[in-house]
């Protein structure tokens, strides 16, 4: 099976029955870097949400790495949740804590002892090319460090998946482009993507699929085409 | 984790789980107090049996072995009956002397086994017995006995209840400072989650916190009992002694499983509104 992700007619309600999905049916290959584009509030959040077990489907099956998370047990959440790394747009890093510290918890939770932690901490940070910020803490460094941080925080439990909720929503062009730059390189030693944006520059320069949505619906699960995403641009 | 960003809230749950503990410490105290006496006045509690003047007492005597709950018995004769009751009033010149003869039964005192020393169990005994040929009376402080049995009753309700809502409270405190204690890291255990991490690795230093606040306020509240017997025993007439180890021991044991059980609930709730 090499599909790591995939919906079948998910459909997921919030309460006072706002839709958030309506009959979401795609797959993502493993490997694979998968755009999620639309406005906000369409249900970029919800599928990111839905994929890590952060809330449930109403009606549908959702299976990651073949494991049918539909009705996921409380107890397996957290195993799954090793198999996904996420980001998200504000980094939710802990400012008390150093950059190391803040990776060591995730080491810590896996369970590795001090002298693999060390070694791991440094290869991760080397991957986003932090590893002289060990020490600082998060408000010594600029936004762009920051989401490097925690990006490096979400491939730390060595994830089959990254999910990334916006990641440059808080960042400038150069600097959003350098974490894309960044994020494509790791997609491209194997780690699969999936990337929430609103950021259609992004989109238009970075050859992957991109996935539509609008009020809950998926419009446009279709092959990268410039066409597609100029118009989504101009559309702006 | 531990005692960090909500130091105030652990300190004075702390405390207030201590005077909690205390003041059931002191409960435990005065009725392990009033038990003792209830208990030594039930070991001297003790039955006499009174004879028919014409009675067999080897024959009474051998009928009397055979009740259950009679440990010993020791024969007291009409003279020596009479020679006490003079030991007694020997003051009393002119009581004695309108005795013109002796007037006093020979009895049997007995002794009762320990499981009979109850209201209930001498009635059982004293109705047995008093079916015996050549018995009179049976004689057995039987008010005494019931108002020991009633005042150990009520110590016993008074301590269950005592027990019971100082348990309540100091559960409510210490579940309150462990609830502050998570908002204060609520970040890093969204954080914790989202990598991974299972409940019970997110649970476990608050249980931690939980243990060391009824520790500690356990240990607190222990060392106030003994300060307070000690003063009482210093500077009043009432001169209590302080429950054996065991007791204690058993109070600080309970005060850790309070606050253990305190913390699994904060956290319990936590995880299952965030999870």
């Amino acid at each position: 099976m090499s599909d790591i992700v995939r919906f079948e007619n998910v459909t997921k309600i919030y309460e006072r029955g706002i839709v958030a999905l309506r009959d979401a049916s795609f797959t993502v290959s493993k490997g694979e870097m998968v755009f999620l584009t639309g406005p906000s509030g369409a249900g970029k959040t919800t599928i990111m949400r839905l994929i890590f077990a952060e809330i449930k489907p109403d009606y549908g099956r959702i299976f990651v790495a073949g494991e049918d998370i539909t009705n996921i047990k409380r107890h397996q959440i957290p195993y799954l949740r090793r198999h996904i790394g996420v980001v998200f747009q504000d980094f939710r890093l802990l400012n008390d804590r150093t950059v190391a510290e803040n990776l060591d918890i995730v080491l810590i939770i896996l369970g590795f002892n001090a002298r693999e932690r060390k070694k791991r901490l440094l290869d991760i940070l080397s991957r986003v090319g932090l590893a002289h910020r060990t020490n600082s803490y998060p408000r010594q460094l600029s936004g762009g460090e920051q989401q490097r941080v925690a990006i490096a925080r979400a491939l730390a439990t060595d994830p089959m998946i990254l999910l990334a909720d916006e990641p440059t929503g808080n960042l400038d062009p150069d600097t959003s482009w350098d974490i894309m730059q960044n994020l494509r390189q790791i997609n491209a030693r194997g780690t699969t993507m999936i990337i929430a944006t609103h950021n259609y520059e992004i989109v238009r320069k970075i050859e992957a699929r991109v996935m539509h949505i609008v009020d809950g619906v998926l419009v446009g699960e279709k092959e990268f085409s410039e066409s597609l995403k100029s118009a989504l641009f101009e559309k702006r | 984790m531990g005692f960090g960003a909500s130091r105030g809230g652990s300190i004075s749950a702390v405390l207030i789980s201590a005077l909690a503990i205390l003041l059931m410490g002191i409960f435990l105290t005065i009725s392990f107090n009033i038990f003792k006496i209830v208990e030594e006045a039930q070991s001297e509690v003790q039955m006499e049996v009174f004879l028919e003047d014409d009675a067999d007492y080897n024959k009474v005597e051998v009928s009397i072995a055979r009740v259950n709950g009679v440990m010993d018995m020791f024969y007291v004769s009409k003279e020596q009956a009479e020679e006490e009751f003079r030991r007694a009033f020997k003051e009393d010149r002119g009581l004695l002397d309108v005795l013109d003869k002796n007037y006093f039964p020979a009895s049997f005192r007995l002794k009762i086994d320990y499981g009979y020393r109850s209201s209930k169990g001498m009635e059982e005994i004293a109705k047995s017995i008093s079916e015996i040929d050549g018995v009179e009376d049976v004689e057995y402080a039987k008010v005494w006995l019931e108002r020991l049995e009633r005042v150990a009753k009520i110590l016993r309700t008074t301590g269950i209840i005592t027990g019971v809502v100082f348990s309540i409270v100091a559960m409510v405190i210490i579940a309150g400072a462990i609830k502050l204690s998570i908002y204060a890291r609520k970040k890093k255990i969204a954080i914790m989650m989202l990598v991974g991490a299972s409940n019970s690795f997110i649970r476990s230093p608050f249980l931690i916190e939980g243990a060391l606040i009824g520790i500690v306020g356990g240990l607190f509240a222990c060392g106030a009992i003994y300060a307070i017997i000690f003063l009482v025993n210093k500077y009043t007439i009432i001169h209590p002694t302080s429950p054996p180890l065991e007791y204690m021991l058993a109070l600080i044991g309970f005060s850790f499983l309070i606050g253990v059980i305190s913390a699994q609930i904060s956290v319990s709730s936590f995880l299952r509104e965030d999870g």
